[in-house]
């Protein structure tokens, strides 16, 4: 290496010494505190017996199911094809919100096929949903029953 | 090092290389999806492809960056300096599926081209947490393309070494763009604090390793020696120099290698004409002053490559009195025929 390789390599690597930890840094820092994507919660049983709630989209079904008892609550989502937004994220529609991020996350959809999300129960309002784009930071649609 | 191009230049020890490289890179390809079906059967094919590929490209590209000064630092290291290139290409084509697999994922399904996609569908450049960290992975990846295709010596030898070089350079500029298209995309969905960690720790070493290995650059930059006498520097004791190897000296900001073949001492300049490789490291095979980096070589009489080769670099006179080996720091032009000095009684 010449001489003048050698200052060049000081150089770049001496910038770097401190871009690069600030960096690592900053990233870190934002990370929001409420999860973006969280593992899906995806819930691996079968689909609760009796269907409360059900809406037809032209890409996908949403239903809102629950037990006999109404002791639990559980999304179903079917998606009938793969969404345009290949990694979309379905947050509980709570209210005005400052950012759709700031919801509670319910999980994610991937592709096609049947997915279902364990819910809270409450049924004192009956719950929205928002389906959401995290690359693009888009809202893709609103799911009201 | 070879009188006409070849596609690929592979000899025996390459292709043992390259099969391994080959093979972990299947290895971890393949466990990567298998464990990701066990454990998260909803993904699709698509999703666990972009994050295989980008995985082991991220960790690739930390070993590439870690072998020069790696080689710096222990000689043990130069064999894998050797065929860093393949290894550069081989993260190329990863970091390409990953980024032409997220592209046609995450941008071909509408009605807006991919590309004008790529850069218009997130604007938040204010937000750290929202910024649009696939903008930063496609400059890279642009970086490691043009990388890529002039990594061949067909275009060492016709963009320069200094332009090739520079060029090349840029792998600094794309590991910090990775780093930040990692930490701004990926680290802000999957929150745990181990991938953080996996990330500090990588640049940790990468950067720890070029410090160190720079700091002994600077050390040896920094020699002093007794003000010359007739032109002529004590550097070392003859016994220092071993057989087959060399010494290097850095006198007047110029690094010399003083090598000794058999009983004769010979210096010529430390710098190899193909990519700057330190003459000093290498060794004298078949009579053939050897580059460690690459298999260049010279002749220690005179710094020109043997026939049919046209490389030259300058040579230097030395000589020896007493025990003590002296070294004129003005270089002969490049090529010139210089005796060298004979170590007359047994140093041992």
């Amino acid at each position: 290496m010449t001489s003048g390789l050698r200052k060049k390599h000081a150089r770049v690597w001496t910038v770097l010494l401190f871009l690069v930890p600030a960096g690592i840094v900053t990233g870190w820092l934002a990370i929001p505190a409420n999860p973006i994507t969280e593992p899906a919660a995806v819930d691996k049983t079968a689909a609760l017996p009796e269907i409360l709630y059900s809406l037809q989209k032209k890409n996908y079904t949403v239903n809102l199911r629950s037990d006999n008892k109404r002791s639990s609550l559980q999304l179903e989502w079917i998606s009938k094809s793969g969404l345009s937004s290949p990694s979309a994220l379905i947050y509980l529609a709570s209210g005005p919100s400052a950012s759709v991020t700031s919801n509670s996350l319910i999980g994610r959809i991937e592709g096609k096929g049947t997915f279902y999300f364990p819910l809270k129960n409450d049924l004192s309002t009956i719950p929205g949903f928002i389906l959401y784009d995290i690359i693009h930071h888009q809202v893709i649609d609103r799911v009201n029953f | 090092m070879g009188v006409s191009y070849q596609a690929i230049g592979w000899n025996r020890q390459k292709k043992q290389y390259d099969w391994l490289i080959f093979g972990f890179c299947c290895i971890y390809l393949s466990t990567f999806i298998l464990v990701t079906a066990i454990f998260n059967p909803e993904y699709t094919f698509e999703t666990v492809l972009i994050r295989s590929t980008s995985t082991l490209a991220l960790l690739i590209l930390h070993v590439i960056l870690c072998i020069g000064p790696l080689s710096r630092i222990n000689r043990k290291f130069l064999s894998l300096l050797y065929n860093r290139r393949h290894l550069g290409v081989t993260m190329f084509v990863l970091a390409a599926t990953h980024g032409i697999f997220s592209i046609i994922h995450f941008h071909a399904l509408s009605n807006v081209n991919p590309l004008v996609s790529l850069f218009t569908s997130n604007v938040n450049y204010n937000s750290a947490g929202g910024f649009p960290f696939q903008a930063l992975g496609f400059f890279a990846l642009v970086i490691f393309f043009l990388m890529a295709i002039t990594s061949h010596d067909f275009w060492l030898h016709n963009l320069s070494p200094k332009t090739w070089k520079t060029l090349h350079m840029f792998v600094y500029g794309a590991y910090f763009l990775v780093l930040m298209h990692v930490m701004l995309g990926a680290i802000q969905y999957e929150r745990h604090p181990a991938f953080v960690l996996l990330i500090a720790l990588g640049a940790a070493a990468v950067l720890t390793l070029h410090l160190v290995a720079g700091t002994r650059e600077v050390k040896k930059d920094n020699s002093l020696f007794d003000p010359a006498v007739n032109g002529f520097v004590s550097v070392c004791d003859v016994n220092e120099i071993e057989d087959n190897r060399a010494k290097i000296f850095c006198v007047n900001s110029e690094r010399i290698a003083v090598y000794r073949f058999g009983d004769t001492l010979y210096a010529i300049h430390n710098v190899c004409k193909h990519q700057g490789g330190p003459l000093g490291e290498g060794k004298i095979i078949d009579g053939c002053i050897t580059c460690p980096w690459h298999g260049y070589q010279y002749l220690p009489n005179n710094g020109q490559s043997p026939p049919p080769f046209k490389e030259r670099v300058s040579t230097y006179d030395v000589r020896i009195e007493g025990n003590r080996v002296w070294l004129n720091p003005s270089p002969f032009p490049e090529g010139s025929e210089r005796p060298g000095t004979v170590i007359s009684q047994p140093s041992n």
